[in-house]
């Protein structure tokens, strides 16, 4: 998104702009590998993204299987996980779970991104009356307690994995708009601005040309933590009766049971709950080594420059 | 500092108004009819109507808006549908459960992260600081609802030390009540003595590295007091208002502890007037949440404006 709007709109030198955007990325991820949080984050989600795809290849049963094995079988070689009281293999749901938890996680922090991005800018760049206006509605929403508006959110439209996105989304609309709004108005304040305006650049070609490269780093460290409150907020969801519902195998379903059967079947809701807190917990790391990789002090100390093409 | 508060309590005026509107019309979008879902299934269409009627939910929805408001100024929220129970009594009677809960588990993050976020910003590269930090990192992903299923199977289920939920009055028994307090306060208190220890150890650090800590070694004051009269001082304010919000949120947010632990609190409140499409019920209580969480924003300010008098003079500008 950040690359094609910048390339589309950079006219004659495009194809500069689009190395020094791909550039930039691959120096990201240079660095990444080189903390030991990034190698973690990033290796943990690429296993849990090739699991979640592979899921049907990988899994020893059908997750929806009534009677894969007896009730509440303990962990063993053929149910590594154990069964629920159901008979269906825990470790296959598992599996299947990894599927909704990501695409609930990508699509929430794309939605959140998609409706604050505007908003944020408008707010940032026009300024005025429209930024009194956006403000008070992202404090409106920031003053809910995210849990309970995400509940009452998914208690309005129903429960579904489409409403829990938007929830989700809505909630972190006000984090990220926030963010976007304050980037604009430091670069805004900054000279190569001026100078940019001073040389005769529209309104549209500052924004998309010299602020939006600005904005999108801090953008893209806060979506790793939207990412990781949504697997947490699905599970939270599901587990309360409002999000997805049995027999799907979410994570969060799968606690919710295990909830009911701790005495005779811990197993349960302890690999669900496990596999959560993997993902948030890889979540967070790379969201850690993403903000140390893209930090533009550091870019400074190197003398790339924040639109860094001389490395490109 | 009363004219600072004052001064942010008018800022947050127009939010409350804003998240007033927000709440009434929310609650309107919830599909389903509360006269039809009152009436019952057996209701002919006259009684319907009536009780449309009689809760006003024929009339305009800014009337309608306007009543409540007017009413909820007042301090009445209307009566609840299915048990005709004044609104107002409800959300009183579970207060306490709600106030005992977030103390609880305030006690639980400051006992847990005041300690070890000062020594893992005192000495970063101490063995326990890398313990630490590895535990922080464990429990700001933990969801609550594992942590707190995970703690009923070992101390409710396994070791029977305490009860796995359940709740007492602290007024009634205070001594079961308290041990149903333990479980469901670390549940919420780990959680949160993560983010505190994040807070401070990076707002200790930052004061650590300051001018006027060099001046304090240089005059040759010792470690002990160097740390305790000016790093700290410095340090807390904003620790002060991340707490704040921990702890306004810890005055609505806690559904899902409420849940696992069957804890009669506000947000089991909501959930069930959710489930049960209890309309005033479900706008009463998010007001409340809602408005306290704002109110403990600005006393957070409040405080901070106390012991950091740069920003008093920002504000009045």
């Amino acid at each position: 998104m950040a690359q094609a709007g910048v390339r589309s709109l950079a006219g004659p030198d495009a194809p500069i702009r689009a190395r020094t955007v791909r550039g930039l990325a691959v120096r990201t991820v240079l660095r990444l590998v080189q903390s030991r949080g990034g190698i973690f984050g990033l290796s943990v989600l690429l296993g849990l993204g090739v699991v979640a795809i592979a899921a049907p290849l990988l899994a020893p049963h059908d997750p929806y299987e009534i009677g894969a094995g007896d009730q509440f079988e303990s962990p063993s070689s053929t149910h590594p996980f154990g069964t629920d009281e159901l008979g269906r293999d825990v470790f296959s749901r598992i599996l299947f779970g990894a599927r909704i938890s990501l695409a609930v996680a990508l699509a929430s922090a794309w939605g959140a991104f998609l409706l604050a991005l505007p908003l944020g800018l408008l707010a940032g760049y026009v300024g005025g009356v429209l930024d009194v206006a956006i403000s008070r509605l992202f404090d409106t929403i920031f003053a809910f307690p995210s849990i309970l508006l995400g509940i009452a959110l998914v208690a309005i439209r129903g429960a579904s994995l489409e409403n829990i996105v938007l929830a989700v989304a809505v909630i972190y609309v006000p984090m990220l708009g926030r963010l976007t709004r304050i980037s604009v108005m430091i670069q805004l304040g900054q000279e190569y601005v001026e100078a940019a305006r001073a040389a005769g650049a529209s309104g549209t070609w500052i924004v998309t040309r010299h602020i939006l490269p600005n904005v999108l780093p801090p953008l893209l460290v806060q979506m790793t933590l939207v990412m990781a409150d949504a697997v947490l907020l699905e599970a939270a969801f599901s587990f309360l009766g409002l999000g997805i519902r049995p027999p799907e195998p979410s994570w969060g379903v799968m606690l919710d049971t295990g909830r009911n059967y701790l005495a005779v079947a811990p197993w349960l809701g302890l690999f669900a709950g496990l596999a959560v807190t993997v993902m948030i917990l890889a979540l967070n790391a790379l969201g850690d080594a993403l903000r140390v990789a893209l930090d533009p002090r550091r870019y400074a100390g190197t003398g790339g420059g924040a639109t860094g093409g001389r490395h490109g | 500092m009363i004219a600072f508060v004052v001064g942010r309590l008018m800022q947050a005026l127009p939010v409350v108004f804003l998240t007033s509107v927000a709440i009434f019309v929310f609650i309107r979008l919830i599909p389903g009819d509360p006269a039809v879902s009152i009436a019952g299934l057996n209701a002919t269409p006259d009684q319907v109507e009536a009780l449309r009627h009689r809760y006003g939910l024929d009339r305009p929805l800014v009337a309608q808006y306007l009543t409540w408001v007017g009413r909820v100024g007042q301090g009445d929220f209307g009566t609840a549908y299915a048990s005709q129970q004044p609104i107002s009594h409800l959300i009183m009677a579970r207060l306490p459960a709600t106030l005992e809960l977030a103390i609880g588990a305030m006690v639980v993050t400051l006992l847990i992260g005041g300690p070890l976020g000062i020594i893992s910003a005192i000495r970063p590269y101490h063995r326990l600081s890398r313990a630490v930090t590895l535990f922080n990192a464990v429990a700001i992903a933990t969801p609550t609802f594992w942590l707190g299923i995970l703690l009923v199977l070992l101390f409710g289920v396994r070791l029977k030390w305490l009860p796995p939920s359940g709740y007492a009055g602290i007024t009634d028994e205070p001594g079961a009540s308290l041990k149903f307090l333990v479980l469901p306060s670390f549940t919420l208190g780990i959680v949160g003595s993560a983010i505190l220890i994040r807070f401070l150890a990076a707002s200790i650090s930052e004061a650590l590295g300051a001018d006027f800590v060099r001046t304090a070694h240089a005059k040759g004051l010792p470690e002990r007091r160097v740390i305790g009269s000016h790093v700290l001082k410095n340090a807390l304010p904003p620790v002060i208002t991340v707490m704040a919000v921990q702890f306004g949120y810890l005055l609505g947010g806690a559904v899902i502890t409420e849940a696992i632990f069957g804890w009669p609190g506000l947000g089991r409140l909501m959930l069930d007037a959710i489930k049960a499409r209890e309309y005033l019920v479900i706008q009463g209580t998010m007001l409340v949440f809602v408005t306290t969480f704002i109110v403990v924003n600005v006393l957070a300010d409040g405080c901070y404006a106390v012991v950091n008098p740069r920003l008093r003079e920002t504000a009045r500008r």
